[in-house]
């Protein structure tokens, strides 16, 4: 009889401890471990000569205090040979460090900063252009110069249209170097017909300045944010967006290029930049 | 004893350090940018002159190309950009981050195209003030080619030198009617020179509200070849030039810029760290009060599934086995 008794307790507390151990291990799996999960990423593989649209949007997995998505609108720039350090040497390099260590302004730039304890967010990946493979090096200085120091120190204008990007992409048979700043187009008021930044339904809208009329609620593109969506307090589940209408018409790209333009979008999370960023190639 | 002396050479350690790391924090050592548009020697002649002159203190460096001198208006340590150029593609766009660089304090020289309205855009007019819309140039080596600079205003670009002096050039630039003759255009900058024969200025000095300061210099017109009277080279050896030039250079580079970054540069750059290492800290915290939050919420819900198990087993499994 006791030992019956036993077994009966035995076997309850088995059954169930594996009942709650499942239950429990069902409910313990994390959904994402991601605080922020890219719902659309849409843009024109080809700039096309008329009006065009790009669109992306996050929603957010978790709470955040702030998140910021930054635009950098990278051009690729000819260079003359009076801007290398070393011309004889350019056409064997093969590694992109080197490509971009041998442009005389931008190892100027990048000893001078260093010598403040300035560094540069350095970014390497692959990128695929009309299907080769190319290495894509990038250095941004815009975290620290146009968003810290700029603001604060140097005043809100003055990086605003200085180029603090610079970047390389090379395969064995091909390179270019690349010229870009924090904007969502390269000369927003001339190519912006519209930028729409919302957070869930919360819609900010700018339109180009002459299209503004008093006791409209658009802003006019030229008080625009440069290439900067800063969202705060943002909720589990909240969804942000950036859509941009351009006209690309007067958009001049550099000669023999195989691309028009890099669109880099960069998402920071409470001050640190969450994963490299996403490299839109447009042709 | 022994422990006061050591606790002496303890303190005197400390301060030692404190010393260094201050002085290492304050060593921020100003930039004086030199471009010479095309005339690459000439600007290396400008930047030697600086140097060797001694009265601005800082780093010279010569920059060779526009997009050097863009980078330069970026740069937290540049205080003063000089600037030569004798054709528009040398300067095209170059306002774009200039005019906002002077007008956030920075300082500025500049020479010749740079005050020519159809080069420099408002370059010629929001900084160098000269609205340049036609030239008085002397082509012909036969003729005299130089220009004579008369005292107009006081300033401090006029310290030490005459009322009248010669500088070599080929010409000006100035602010001209159709016919070609001076018109005075008017705002809050101050001639400090003007020329004899045309009346226009040919120094020009002009502040931003927020303290930046620029000198524009119409009339340094000069040549790249050595054999004529007005080759660069000549007007780097002319001594009312060099003086002229030199306090240009001082008076723009004493601006605001370089007294807010002289005074916080390192301060911001280690806020900024701080800012960063505060905001990584309290995103890591509310990540770990997260998932402690989670594993509490687990264990609540494994007790009550346990206890509910338990019931429910007992009630429906182990009941109706004892009844039979």
């Amino acid at each position: 009889m006791i030992v019956s008794s036993i077994h009966r307790l035995v076997a309850l507390a088995f059954v169930s401890l594996v009942i709650s151990g499942l239950l429990v291990f069902t409910f313990a799996e994390e959904k994402s471990d991601q605080p922020v999960e890219i719902l659309r990423n849409e843009y024109p593989k080809t700039l096309p000569q008329g009006e065009t649209t790009f669109s992306f949007s996050l929603v957010a997995r978790e709470d955040l205090a702030r998140l910021e998505i930054r635009f950098a609108s990278v051009t690729t720039k000819d260079l003359s040979p009076d801007e290398l350090i070393d011309p004889d040497i350019q056409e064997n390099i093969t590694d992109p460090e080197d490509l971009l260590d041998n442009v005389m302004r931008n190892v100027w730039f990048v000893e001078k900063t260093a010598e403040l304890g300035i560094e540069p967010v350095e970014d390497r990946m692959e990128i695929d252009i009309q299907g080769s493979d190319f290495d894509l090096l990038v250095r941004d200085y815009t975290d620290m110069i146009t968003c810290h120091l700029g603001p604060s120190l140097l005043g809100q204008n003055v990086t605003r249209n200085v180029p603090l990007i610079f970047g390389v992409f090379m395969n064995e048979t091909n390179h270019q170097y690349l010229e870009g700043k924090l904007d969502f187009f390269p000369v927003p008021t001339l190519n912006i017909k519209a930028l729409t930044i919302s957070h869930n339904e919360n819609e900010t809208r700018y339109i180009p300045d002459d299209d503004v009329w008093e006791g409209s609620d658009r802003l006019p593109i030229s008080s625009a944010p440069r290439g900067l969506a800063v969202f705060e307090s943002v909720d589990r589940d909240d969804t942000v967006t950036v859509v941009i209408t351009v006209e690309p018409g007067s958009f001049s790209r550099a000669t023999d290029s195989p691309i028009a333009m890099l669109h880099l979008i960069s998402i920071y999370i409470d001050g640190e930049r969450y994963s490299e960023p996403i490299a839109n190639i447009l042709r | 004893m022994m422990t006061t002396r050591l606790r002496a050479l303890i303190v005197s350690l400390i301060l030692l350090l404190n010393l260094c790391t201050i002085s290492a924090q304050s060593e921020v050592e100003p930039v004086i940018v030199v471009y010479g548009g095309g005339q690459s020697e000439f600007a290396e002649m400008l930047a030697t002159l600086i140097e060797e002159d001694g009265s601005v203190e800082g780093e010279v460096m010569v920059v060779y190309s526009r997009q050097s001198v863009e980078l330069a208006a970026a740069l937290p340590t540049t205080k003063c950009i000089v600037m030569y150029a004798d054709h528009r593609n040398y300067i095209s766009g170059l306002w774009s981050a200039l005019v906002p660089f002077f007008k956030e304090g920075g300082g500025l020289v500049g020479m010749t195209e740079l005050c020519y309205m159809p080069s420099a855009g408002t370059l010629a007019t929001e900084v160098f003030p000269v609205f340049g819309n036609s030239s008085d140039v002397v082509t012909s080596p036969r003729e005299t080619r130089t220009r004579t600079y008369v005292l107009e205003e006081e300033t401090e670009v006029n310290a030490g030198l005459p009322d009248q002096f010669d500088v070599l050039s080929m010409g000006t630039y100035l602010s001209a009617d159709e016919g070609g003759d001076h018109v005075r255009v008017p705002g809050d900058y101050q001639v400090a020179y003007r020329d004899e024969v045309t009346g226009c200025p040919l120094v020009a000095v002009h502040e931003s509200e927020r303290g930046g300061r620029s000198v524009a210099l119409p009339g340094i017109m000069v040549v790249t070849v050595p054999r004529l009277d007005v080759y660069y080279g000549n007007l780097i050896s002319d001594q009312a030039f060099v003086d002229l030039f030199m306090n240009c250079v001082s008076w723009a580079s004493e601006n605001s810029r370089i007294e807010a970054v002289e005074g916080e540069l390192t301060e911001t750059i280690s806020e900024y760290e701080e800012s960063r290492q505060d905001m990584k800290d309290s995103a890591d915290e509310s990540d770990r009060e997260r998932r402690n939050r989670r594993l509490m919420t687990l264990v609540v819900l494994w007790a009550i599934g346990l206890v509910a198990c338990a019931v429910a087993v007992k009630k429906g499994l182990l009941a109706p086995l004892e009844t039979d």
